[in-house]
């Protein structure tokens, strides 16, 4: 069985050219002088470039309080389901701003990962497989790879939380470290974008030109893909530094600011709109903690409470700002919540019967894909895993999910060969 | 480094015995190597790998290169500026044989290979039961013992954690959670290199070498394998194992199956195991809490059968690993890749490097030393300039018909080998078949000897029972009968007692009773008794049958060895006609490029002087004092294209050239860049700022008077142990510093390493606060000791010989002294500015 590759490892081969293309010249000739390709202007932002937003729901979100209500059965709770702008689907009432967006988006009511572990549950939603089988990359390192532009200085994969990081964390898996996602912690800027304060602007520029003097004198020397990936590393470095306030969300319009609400996580969403305008192809939003074991119903008002306005301005604003049908969207989490409310007025984990959303780029608007029975207690048509959710993932950003990656001269596929994507939820 | 010992302070007597020592090393390491009329394995390795490339040989590297390179490869960092200017000034002709030497007696050798080793090992994996502080400990220890890495091997694949220590080495196995598939994966990777993980469900889809049955084969090791932990003691994780679990397997392709695998080693025979009854099976039989030893372990058979020097692979595998170590790339390369379509680049080689590893009885130093004086590691790094090529189309062309032929031979073998190793395959399935039918039925035979046995013993307790029953009734029956006979006597005695004849009515009546009951207890006796007769003739024919189950299980299982055995025959041949096809065709292709860029340059030679020539016609034609505009154009337009003509093929020579090399430097007549392990990395740059020896300054003097108190050490014993103490203090004092290092440019945990140039790495060498503080001035380190010297030819000697482990070039001179010059209201600035630009560089960040 021959496997066709969808990806061969386009930006290497990018390399490799870029490479062999400046050696002319170069070789045996140590007077001629050095092309600097380096020097390329900052890039033209792309107006096909795809993009990916994750909305992390950490902890794990009750389907039954949002995308699966079911009143007024044992397992429904005490809240109501309210009409949407999608006619005939409804949602909780705990999400009201959000029920007016629902015509851009979609739910898929049938997920069963049967997982219902925190870690593996997050191993199977964000990278598509089971953790038993190999370690495979996070969406966000496979978005970065194949739809970053190559020219672009910012980082492809990241993630904005409460705290935490600000380095490359290990989801690259076999992508490797280039495509792990960057920690934003507090929404803060990654580590080491400033200047050290002992180094003025001019000795800085002084120490890069005599570095490049140095790489010159090397290269007149010995030239190869790594060595001119390790140059170009430094140029892509002092471009990010010069676009540092990509990551300052306060530069954000006031009037803005008070649309996504003051708190941690409206700030985290008006910064990943401000991120994917400037190119950012990745960007995972966490919202923690859903983990509602203790009273889940009165600590969901607040919680939701806190995400249905930034989260609905959000999609408004990337649907306004003509991001949205090139932005996939995703809303999800390790896993959903037990029908059965517990004796603390909790629900536990559940992998069984749970609901994720989709929206913008290549997705169904206002589809509703599988259903549950009628106290939610398992799936009664449609059901679906991680594996084709990853599927679908690829293919609604034009990727074609039975690909495969190079990694090191291994073809590895790109999503699980046993699961397809489904089809009736792709635009 | 290795401040090498010829640099411990000047005056100090320890140099010569330090070097008197090495060369008796190398004397010794010389012996070992081989009989005194045969070359030196380096001598041939270098015959081997110029016989089979016609393209450019690069030339020597430079001392300098060659230094840096071998403390990097050797000691896993940087030398300082005393030893590099030693050795660049040192006109001894075998300089570069002492060094190594020096270099593997050091105590920075333990160190390196402690990193090799965890990386190639590990692969950056989290620490989760054994601390990784305890396994890299074992690791330096290990090396510092010169510990043979079959040993080494060993005991990582047999460790179970209880030995205490031996505790890091299951780090291996308890790290990756004792996960079978995981650990088959790595195991296969690692240690035999083949990465079978795309077989664990079907036969690899895109490599035909890689079967299912070798995934399972292998699994068949480690499955058994157990995470127990120990409640009583502190929660403690051990790496237990099963004497149960067999290995089945069926393809999600072709759903062919297979059950009852026997272990086996990749391109290895099926191990022979005893066959043990499930009575005779532990040592400790599992139960709740209780850590299970089975008597027969398949893991130590793992560990014994890899490391016993026959398996090829696994020899192989650890040679290439050794090889790409030194050369930056292995002649099996990806190191885990090893397949008929990816064959080594020379297997020849490859399997003279794995014999040799085992005839010097896996001694990590005497191979690494060979590699080291080898011609292929001294080359240069820098791309050959065209006209070092000396090579005659000539010479070439024979070569080349006669690799042709060659390849057009094999090619031919190829499909009569095809069909063999097919016939032998439709054998090897139906002893399969059979085999796993004897096994089956021995299962059964084993299961229904049990039933009968327990049967037979149920009824032979009945009749034991029944006849304890009828003496007990007996007995009692006696007495009464005894006190009837008594009773009638004496109411024949005492006729009118009524009261005594009543009595005596009742003991007959008691006799009567007790009778009848003991004659039915006889009957039940007499029933019993054949029974017990027929259940003993059934388990006899049970232990009969399960005899003859085991016996069929042993005959087919000695079927299906010989099944095997011709099996894998065949297989190799295959393989190893396919990978030597595969060898020869790139060989040729590589030799075709070679001649290829001859023709090429042979154009630019004429494209150039067509130039030339158009260019002096033009020349002419221009001072004519009459000239037609016609014959003005036409000359202008001749000379253009001519000229085009001529830079455009220079052009395409120049890029024929560089692709030449990119061959050359796969083929090693040409040292590829090596990135800086991301250790080495952290251990050049704490060198070159100063830190490592702002460390020994400070640590030294206790260390002499810790050594000092040392009793019975010889001179050069104390010497050593002073290295040593050292080393371990300065390592203890600076290892903090690495996890920084590692977490940026190390890779993914549990990927394989590949160089990846990221944008989160120049930010921390640019911007990071770790680099600014240390190029700060104070404390002695390089910026103050720069920011003081007022010469700037003195400045740019220190400057490069301590970074880049080289001197200055006129060019970089002058324009240091201009530097310098402007610098002088900030010196301390300036210096710091210098070092950062240095160690930013790619000539550091690369092995060149």
């Amino acid at each position: 069985m021959k496997c066709h590759y969808a990806c061969q490892s386009a930006e290497h081969q990018l390399e490799r050219r870029k490479f062999l293309g400046t050696l002319a010249g170069t070789a045996g000739m140590a007077t001629l002088g050095f092309p600097r390709l380096l020097h390329a202007a900052l890039p033209e932002l792309n107006a096909a470039q795809k993009h990916i937003l994750v909305i992390w729901l950490s902890g794990g979100l009750s389907q039954l309080e949002s995308w699966d209500p079911k009143p007024k059965t044992d397992t429904g709770g005490p809240f109501r389901a309210i009409p949407t702008s999608v006619p005939g689907t409804h949602i909780s009432e705990l999400l009201p701003y959000t029920a007016k967006q629902m015509h851009h988006l979609a739910i898929v009511r049938s997920i069963n990962t049967k997982e219902d572990d925190h870690g593996k549950g997050q191993y199977c939603m964000t990278t598509g497989r089971r953790q038993t089988t190999g370690d495979y990359p996070h969406l966000g390192a496979v978005g970065a790879k194949l739809l970053a532009p190559h020219d672009l200085p910012l980082p492809g994969h990241i993630h904005i939380a409460s705290r935490g990081g600000g380095g490359p964390a290990s989801d690259g898996a076999f992508l490797g470290p280039k495509y792990a996602s960057i920690m934003l912690g507090n929404g803060d800027p990654p580590q080491n974008t400033m200047r050290p304060a002992s180094v003025s602007e001019a000795a800085d520029r002084q120490r890069n030109a005599l570095r490049m003097q140095v790489n010159d004198h090397f290269a007149q020397r010995r030239r190869t893909a790594d060595s001119d990936a390790f140059t170009s590393s430094f140029e892509q470095a002092q471009q990010l530094m010069a676009r540092r306030e990509v990551f300052d969300v306060t530069k954000e319009p006031a009037a803005d600011l008070e649309r996504y609400g003051t708190h941690e996580f409206g700030r985290h969403c008006l910064l990943a709109r401000r991120l994917l305008e400037q190119g950012v192809s990745c960007v995972q939003v966490n919202h923690s903690n859903y983990d509602t074991h203790y009273e889940n119903f009165d600590f969901l008002i607040e919680q939701l409470g806190e995400f249905d306005r930034p989260f609905s301005t959000l999609i408004e604003d990337l649907v306004a700002r003509g991001l949205w049908q090139r932005t996939l969207l995703v809303v999800m989490a390790e896993f959903g919540r037990t029908p059965h409310i517990n004796k603390n007025f909790g629900r536990d984990h559940w992998g069984t019967a749970w609901s994720v959303v989709l929206g913008g780029c290549g997705i169904q608007a206002g589809a509703v894909i599988g259903k549950t029975n009628a106290n939610g207690t398992e799936v009664v048509d449609r059901q679906v895993d991680h594996g084709h959710l990853f599927h679908t993932y690829l293919r609604a950003v034009g990727i074609d999910s039975t690909g495969k990656f190079d990694a090191g001269g291994r073809l590895i596929p790109m999503a699980d060969p046993a699961a397809a994507p489904i089809q009736e939820l792709l635009a | 480094m290795p401040r090498l010992a010829a640099r411990q302070a000047a005056p100090r007597p320890e140099p010569a015995r330090s070097f008197v020592a090495g060369l008796l090393l190398g004397l010794m390491l010389i012996a070992a190597a081989g009989r005194a009329d045969e070359p030196a394995l380096h001598e041939k390795i270098d015959a081997l790998v110029e016989s089979a490339s016609l393209g450019p040989v690069a030339p020597p590297a430079a001392d300098a290169d060659f230094l840096r390179r071998v403390c990097l490869d050797l000691a896993g960092t940087i030398p300082d500026a005393p030893t590099a200017r030693a050795f660049l000034d040192d006109p001894a002709l075998n300089k570069r044989e002492v060094l190594v030497d020096r270099l593997l007696a050091d105590p920075r050798f333990a160190r390196q290979m402690q990193f090799v080793f965890d990386a190639m090992l590990m692969e950056r994996r989290p620490q989760k039961i054994v601390p990784v502080a305890e396994w890299q400990a074992y690791l330096f220890q290990s090396f510092k013992d010169n510990k043979p890495l079959d040993q080494l091997v060993r005991e990582i694949l047999a460790a179970d954690g209880v030995e205490p220590k031996l505790r890091p080495a299951a780090r291996f196995y308890l790290d990756r959670d004792g996960d079978a598939n995981v650990l088959t994966r790595d195991i296969g990777r690692l240690f035999f290199g083949r990465d079978l993980q795309c077989a664990q469900c079907h036969d690899h889809p895109q490599i035909e070498d890689y079967l299912q049955s070798e995934y399972y084969g292998l699994l068949a090791f480690v499955n058994r394998g157990v995470l127990f932990i120990d409640t009583k003691d502190n929660t403690k994780t051990y790496y237990a194992e099963k004497a149960d679990g067999e290995v089945n397997y069926k393809s999600v392709f072709t759903g062919d199956a297979r059950d009852h695998v026997l272990p086996k080693l990749p391109q290895g025979a099926p191990v022979d195991e005893p066959l043990l009854g499930k009575d005779e099976q532990y040592v400790v039989a599992p139960a709740a809490n209780v850590r299970p030893v089975p008597k027969y372990s398949r893991r130590a058979q793992l560990a014994a059968l890899a490391t016993n020097g026959t398996s090829g692979a696994f020899n192989r595998n650890l040679a290439n690993r050794l090889w790409a170590h030194m050369m930056g790339r292995g002649l099996l390369h990806p190191s885990d890749m090893q397949h008929s379509g990816n064959p080594a680049v020379q297997a020849q080689l490859l399997a003279l490097l794995g014999d040799e590893l085992v005839r010097m009885k896996f001694d990590t130093r005497a191979f690494l030393r060979q590699l080291a004086l080898t011609r292929a590691y001294q080359r240069t790094s820098e791309t050959p300039r065209p006209a070092d090529m000396k090579l005659d189309p000539g010479a070439i062309s024979p070569t080349l018909a006669a690799w042709n032929a060659e390849a057009q031979r094999l090619a031919g073998t190829l499909d009569s080998l095809q069909s063999a190793n097919a016939q032998v395959t439709t054998e090897l399935n139906a002893s399969y078949e059979t085999f796993s039918q004897g096994a089956t039925a021995r299962e059964v035979a084993e299961k229904s000897r049990a039933e009968v046995k327990k049967a037979s013993d149920e009824i032979s307790a009945a009749l034991a029972a029944a006849i304890k029953d009828v003496a007990a009734k007996d007995d009692i029956l006696k007495a009464l009968v005894e006190a009837r006979d008594k009773a009638q006597a004496a109411v024949a005695k005492l006729p009118e007692d009524k009261q005594l004849a009543e009595a005596a009515g009742q003991f007959k009546t008691r006799a009567e009773q007790l009778g009848a009951q003991a004659a039915a207890a006889r009957q039940l006796v007499a029933e019993k008794t054949p029974q017990v007769q027929a259940a003993s003739l059934r388990l006899a024919e049970a232990d009969k049958a399960l005899q003859a189950a085991v016996a069929g299980v042993g005959v087919a299982r000695a079927a299906l060895e010989a099944a095997e055995a011709k099996s894998r025959a065949a297989v190799e041949t295959l393989r190893a006609a396919k990978a030597q096809n595969r060898e020869l065709t790139l060989r040729i292709a590589d030799a075709q490029a070679a001649l290829d860029y001859q023709t090429l340059a042979a154009t630019v030679v004429a494209s150039q002087s067509a130039a030339q020539a158009s260019g002096d016609q033009l020349a002419v034609v221009k001072s004519q004092m009459v000239t037609t505009p016609e014959q003005l154009a036409q000359a202008e337009s001749a000379a253009k294209t001519t000229a085009e003509k001529a830079s455009a093929d220079r052009a395409a020579a120049e890029q024929a050239w560089s692709a030449l090399g990119e061959r050359s430097t796969v083929r090693f007549t040409l040292t590829p860049l090596k990135p800086l392990s991301p250790e080495s990395l952290a251990w050049s740059t704490l060198q070159a700022v100063g830190l490592v020896d702002q460390q020994r300054a400070a640590l030294e003097e206790q260390a002499r008077k810790d050594v000092e108190a040392m009793a019975n050490l010889s001179p050069e014993e104390r010497t050593q142990a002073l290295a040593r103490l050292l080393e371990e203090r300065i390592d203890e004092k600076l290892r903090g510093h690495l996890p920084a290092f590692v977490s940026l440019f190390g890779q993914q945990p549990g990927q394989a390493p590949t160089f990846q140039a990221t944008v989160h790495q120049a930010l921390f060498l640019a911007n990071g606060g770790l680099l600014s503080g240390w190029l700060n001035p104070g404390g002695n380190n390089l910026t103050e000791r720069l920011s003081k010297i007022e010469q700037s030819a003195a400045l740019a000697e220190e400057l490069y010989l301590t970074v880049l482990t080289r001197r200055p070039t006129l060019e970089e001179q002058a324009q240091l002294a201009t530097l310098w010059e402007a610098a002088k209201a900030d010196r301390a600035g300036a210096a710091r500015d210098l070092v950062w630009s240095l160690l930013a560089s790619t000539e550091f960040r690369f092995n060149h």
